[in-house]
């Protein structure tokens, strides 16, 4: 058993030691929002926060994990009334996402840079987020989409959430 | 024989069909065979046709039948039916459709999402549908007040009359009754909603983990797959041994199936490590003899040894060459590329004896339908598809190869299965983008105007492959399965033999250029390895063949690129404006210069495609041979816009498929097998190597053209005449790469 908390909450679970984090998250876990894009930590998909470090899944064996923090897309708004995080809305706000399938690790690894550097460059964004493939080619909007929630982030009521709230109703059946 | 057909209607042009592709609008709800759209919300509900369903509680549902890949098509296809039945997209609910003749795009005559089309023949239909139900909606409440039609204002997805209204959904019992009226669509003018930037539907679910993509749709309790495939595609497994595979955690069971063997187990994971332990010994196909000299040694004697098709044929090249003062010649070539979406191919199968059900990332449920079919053994009415939004598509998953294998896998086992293939297994058994290889001949007369063109190509035809999947598709459901497979295998004659395979060709054939004497051939020469449509398709490499070597004559009758280019454009609005839009906004001649960095060169390309028009000027620095690009200007007239905000998302994503082109993608062959494995071998462009874009849309009401693939073709020309501004330098293979 290798015990670790997942989106706060703890968890242990009976797994090769040497399997990856992601298909813990995938397979036994059945939290689906982590993406497997190249099993190599070539491209980001699987980016997860380790203690709020991004780090990616597909490459991390369970075994490292053990009594760590780790937070998935689903954990990433935490316990805030709202549903999304800022970097969620931002995200939204620019309508960022294409075929979406890289998004959550890009959000994963923008939220990381935010949470130790308020106030990113473009060199730091570029830095941050050059481990990210988008195959879709969104990077001009995750760009303009990190600047917006840094601003967020420091004085909350800049958030224009119009958008955000009126497509959170949205419903489908291709989404769970 | 120099009979030219369309793909969009190839399977006609082959006698395949009859009346069946016609196209007419559906408009009631009582379809001429049953709809299989999953669980209708309520019995009491107005079925109003095979895409609107509203419901007495005030819903209302609309069946998508193209399928989202990050087009956008979800919020574009929606935002048509809420401009004229007067709703907020968000406030429909979308569905995905299932497989049904209603549904069939008119361009190809089966139920595909590709060919930058779904807007474009959209345009017309959907809202005809919605203003239908809107108007009997509005009759509807003419009957429950006593009034006239006209009385009735219908706003806000309501129906107003004085201080009175009704909810759609109060109505849906009275307007399931009514005869359907005819109707008038909207004029620009009157547009709410179309042409506005506005909300992208499936963001949220896209930004907060929920989306639903092929590989997170299978059912409960499915077991894992991973497949071995044989190194060289097409080779069939000779005899194989479990070696110890069985005994590794979580497996269930270990089938061979006719291109590999399968390992099943509880998590991918497991199912991954225990069949590196298999051994497997492979009947290998003929294209194991060849590696990369060789296949272009093929391509060559190809292109010397045979005449070709013709493909256009203009005034006469002959003369024109002979009479010419100067004679610009040059061969170009590209390489396989492969589609790499983000999300590998994956396929979900519940099987039993009379009745399969897939879960597939597919843009082509039909033609998945026709796979499972002829892997199941069962007929097509056996067959439920379930499409779920994919990973990026770009072509890739128009073939359904993956679907065929998850029902052999499933079939062969007895297990609900889901097959996720790896980064490396999608690398290396894509249905790559053609390799070509042309010679192009030029003619400068003695007034320093080019009066002849000659294009020969050499590449493989895509519809070989396309056809001996799709057939199926149309051919009688009551047709044994092995005729059907003698009929697909009819594809690789009547595309290889007889017919000209428009895809191979355009771009160049169709080339808008006003040259008097202007030919284009094409030699099919198929090496061996599969090849399908990659986003562009054949204009990803004949705009740059053609935008290149333009490039080239410009330059030989010393004439400025753009002016070069208008003086041959000169009737044609669209091209001129796209591109006179991209020279003034771009700057065209004065290159933005950074102190800080080196000094930058512009290059030029126009191309049409998809019916839309689109000009691109590349700004870009070299510095000890490394080529930079800094900028990128691009302009498109693609007709009217539904949501301008995704129209400048896919020119853009459209422009980063093509920076990645240029300057990245090859496709290796060494004995038959593909070399390049993951994205360390196989590279996209990434954030740091992102120029700054800049998007210009022409306004215009004409109805909406493709936009989904237009912007490929034109970004590596203009890159490479760029290079050759800023190095004298003609770079005529792809990727770009000056020598170091």
């Amino acid at each position: 058993m290798i015990t670790f908390s997942l989106n706060g909450n703890d968890l242990s679970v009976d797994a090769d030691p040497a399997m990856p984090l992601l298909w813990v998250i995938r397979d036994i876990v059945q939290l689906q929002g982590t993406k497997f894009g190249c099993g190599q930590g070539l491209c980001g998909a699987c980016t997860v926060h380790l203690d709020g470090v991004a780090i990616r899944s597909c490459i991390t064996p369970v075994s490292a994990v053990k009594g760590k923090d780790i937070t998935t897309i689903e954990g990433l708004q935490g316990e805030t009334e709202i549903g999304e995080h800022p970097v969620q809305q931002a995200w939204i706000k620019n309508n960022v996402p294409q075929c979406g399938y890289c998004q959550s690790g890009q959000i994963m690894s923008a939220s990381a840079l935010l949470a130790k550097n308020a106030t990113p460059t473009d060199e730091d964004i570029t830095q941050a987020m050059s481990g990210n493939i988008c195959r879709c080619g969104t990077y001009p909007k995750i760009r303009q989409a990190i600047h917006d929630a840094a601003k967020t982030l420091a004085t909350p009521a800049s958030s224009d959430t119009s958008n955000v709230s009126s497509t959170a109703n949205f419903q489908s059946d291709l989404s769970s | 024989m120099n009979t030219t057909t369309n793909r969009r209607n190839f399977l006609k042009a082959a006698g395949l069909t009859g009346t069946g592709l016609a196209f007419s609008l559906p408009l009631s709800g009582c379809a001429s065979s049953p709809i299989h759209n999953g669980n209708h919300q309520t019995n009491n509900s107005w079925h109003a046709n095979a895409w609107l369903e509203l419901t007495p509680d005030n819903r209302i549902l609309f069946y998508l039948h193209r399928t989202e890949m990050g087009q956008g098509t979800m919020t574009g296809l929606t935002t048509l039916i809420a401009e004229e039945l007067e709703v907020e997209p968000h406030h429909i609910e979308v569905k995905t459709s299932g497989v049904h003749t209603d549904y069939i795009n008119p361009l190809y005559g089966i139920q595909i999402t590709g060919g930058s089309s779904s807007t474009a023949t959209n345009w017309i239909p959907l809202r005809t549908v919605a203003a239908t139900a809107r108007e009997m909606l509005r009759n509807a409440a003419a009957k429950r007040w006593n009034v006239k039609p006209e009385a009735i204002q219908i706003q806000d997805g309501k129906a107003h009359y004085q201080k009175y209204s009704f909810t759609y959904g109060e109505l849906v019992d009275i307007a399931k009754d009514l005869s359907i009226p005819s109707v008038t669509l909207k004029t620009p003018d009157q547009f709410q909603k179309i042409g506005k930037p506005s909300i992208r539907l499936d963001a949220p679910m896209k930004s907060k983990g929920t989306a639903r993509f092929g590989i997170d749709s299978a059912p409960k309790g499915c077991l894992k797959a991973s497949v071995i495939r044989c190194p060289v595609i097409g080779g069939t497994v000779k005899n194989w041994n479990a070696n110890g595979a069985f005994d590794m955690p979580g497996v269930k069971k270990i089938v061979a199936i006719p291109n590999g063997v399968a390992v099943i187990a509880i998590s991918w994971w497991q199912a991954k490590e225990a069949a590196k332990k298999l051994s497997i010994e492979w009947d290998k196909p003929e294209f194991s003899k060849l590696s990369d000299a060789s296949i272009l040694e093929g391509y060559r004697n190809a292109l010397k040894n045979n005449n070709g098709k013709t493909a256009r044929d203009d005034g006469d090249t002959g003369s024109a060459f002979e009479s010419a003062t100067q004679v610009i010649e040059a061969e170009y070539r590209v390489p396989y590329l492969a589609h790499a979406t983000m999300e590998p191919m994956n396929c979900s199968v519940v099987l039993n004896s009379d009745h399969c059900e897939v879960w597939a990332p597919t843009q082509g449920p039909d033609i998945a339908a026709a796979a499972a079919e002829h892997a199941s053994g069962l007929r097509r009415s056996q067959i439920t598809i379930n499409t779920t939004l994919m990973g990026g598509g770009f072509g890739r998953r128009l073939n359904q190869d993956f679907v065929e294998e998850a029902v052999h896998i499933a079939k062969a086992s007895g297990l609900p299965i889901q097959l996720i293939w790896s980064r490396e297994d999608d690398i290396q058994n894509d249905f790559y983008r053609p390799a070509a290889v042309v010679q192009l001949k030029g003619s400068i007369n003695a007034q320093g105007q080019v009066d002849a063109l000659y294009y020969k190509g050499a590449s493989p035809n895509i519809m070989p492959y396309t056809f001996k999947e799709a057939s199926a598709v149309v051919l009688p459901a009551w047709l044994p399965d092995g005729m059907v497979k003698a009929v697909g295998s009819l594809g690789p004659t009547i595309y290889g033999d007889i017919l000209l395979d428009e895809t191979s060709v355009e771009g160049a054939s169709d080339s808008l250029y006003e040259i008097e004497n202007f030919e284009v051939r094409h030699v099919q020469h198929d090496p061996g390895l599969r090849v399908g449509f990659w986003r562009s398709v054949g204009h990803s490499y004949n705009g740059f063949f053609m935008e290149s070597f333009i490039d080239e004559l410009a330059h030989a009758s010393n004439k400025d690129a753009y002016q070069f280019r208008l003086g041959l454009l000169k009737n044609n609005t669209k091209m001129t404006q796209v591109l006179s839009t991209v020279a003034d906004k771009g700057h065209w001649g004065k290159p933005s210069q950074d102190k800080a960095s080196n000094p930058r060169f512009q290059g030029i390309a126009v191309h049409h495609s998809f019916k839309s028009y689109v000009a691109l000027l590349a700004e870009i620095s070299v510095h000890n041979n490394k080529v930079k690009v800094h900028k990128i200007t691009c302009a498109v007239h693609c007709g009217q816009t539904i949501n301008p905000d995704i129209v400048k998302a896919q020119m853009s994503g459209g422009i980063v498929f093509g920076l990645t082109q240029a300057m990245k993608g090859k496709i290796s062959i060494k004995n038959g097998a593909v070399q390049e494995t993951n994205f360390h071998d196989y590279e996209l462009l990434r954030m740091d190597e992102m120029p700054e874009v800049e998007i210009h849309i022409i306004a215009s009401s004409d109805a909406p053209t493709g936009v989904g693939e237009p912007a490929v073709p034109v970004v590596a020309p203009a890159i490479a005449n760029a290079i050759f501004a800023a190095t004298g330098k003609r770079l005529r293979v792809l990727p770009l790469a000056l020598d170091s």
